[in-house]
């Protein structure tokens, strides 16, 4: 199921990036729903395939806060934040 | 076959997993895993930071690559990591020979990955485009490259595991967690190409 959903996900980004602006005009709120899906990909992969879910607090922990930071970083510098 | 329970702790029961995961090898893959990891996020915002400043010159050389590469690429990978985590489930359940045949499904996956990948470059090269061409593509040859590598030295562990498993022999409790730790890797490879991708070829 966890793998259908990322495949799907995948599908869908693939649609979005090859018809630019047919969900969101503004660029920036396109870029943000990219990486968000990404991210959310990525969060999965990391529970379900990288088992993270049955792991110990210390590396539950370690990896939320990894994808917290990143995925903040990533979406708020993809806004124009740093440069404004 | 099963695997023996005289050889196999109790930890590594597919009912036990919660205490599972203590085991000190976990711990440490997790230091590299993560520590790989915030190198790339560093990679990633660096990238972002110097898009947003020349962003015509990066939207005009990401029309250059072929989106449908990166997006076969990233379903081969997804596919490739799905069949290491079934791969894992038949292992624990001593089903050496079923945990074989995904091993080598999940390497021929990879490895046609890489097949794509160095078409892909063969063809950019053909171009004139190289990692001098401009600031864009220097982060394309970078954060592709350092994950091809990454790739390349999971496909070996892979194919490592494949030949050192004998279909006839039960597995040991030490092999067990050694497969467990290279599929946790393998699932890096996979999880740092779901960020590459939107970030080099599906950004606006």
């Amino acid at each position: 199921m966890v793998w259908l959903l990322l495949m799907v996900i995948t599908g869908a980004s693939w649609m979005l990036g090859a018809n630019h602006s047919i969900l969101f005009t503004e660029p920036a709120k396109e870029a943000a729903v990219l990486l968000l899906l990404a991210f959310f990909k990525v969060r999965l992969v990391i529970r379900y395939f990288m088992e993270v879910r049955h792991a110990s607090i210390l590396i539950k922990l370690a990896s939320e806060a990894w994808l917290i930071v990143s995925c903040v970083a990533i979406v708020a510098l993809s806004f124009g934040v740093s440069s404004s | 076959m099963m695997i023996n329970d005289t050889t196999l702790p109790m930890k590594l029961n597919a009912n036990a997993r919660d205490e599972a995961e203590d085991l000190p090898a976990n711990e440490t893959i997790w230091v590299f895993v993560l520590g790989d990891m915030s190198v790339f996020s560093m990679f990633f915002c660096m990238y972002i930071y110097f898009r947003n400043s020349n962003l015509e010159l990066y939207q005009q050389s990401q029309a250059l690559l072929n989106l449908h590469y990166g997006s076969i690429n990233t379903l081969l990978l997804l596919a490739s990591s799905w069949l290491i985590v079934i791969a894992v489930a038949a292992l624990r359940k001593g089903e050496i020979r079923l945990c074989r045949l995904l091993t080598g499904g999940a390497f021929l996956c990879g490895a046609a990955f890489s097949i794509l990948k160095v078409f892909e470059y063969h063809e950019k090269i053909n171009a004139g485009i190289s990692f001098e061409s401009n600031d864009f593509f220097m982060f394309y040859y970078l954060l592709t490259g350092i994950h091809f590598m990454h790739l390349v030295t999971g496909l070996g562990v892979l194919g490592y595991l494949y030949f050192t498993f004998r279909p006839t022999e039960s597995a040991t409790a030490e092999q067990v967690n050694n497969f467990e730790l290279s599929a946790i890797y393998w699932h890096m490879v996979d999880l740092l190409w779901i960020l590459i991708f939107p970030l080099l070829y599906l950004m606006p």
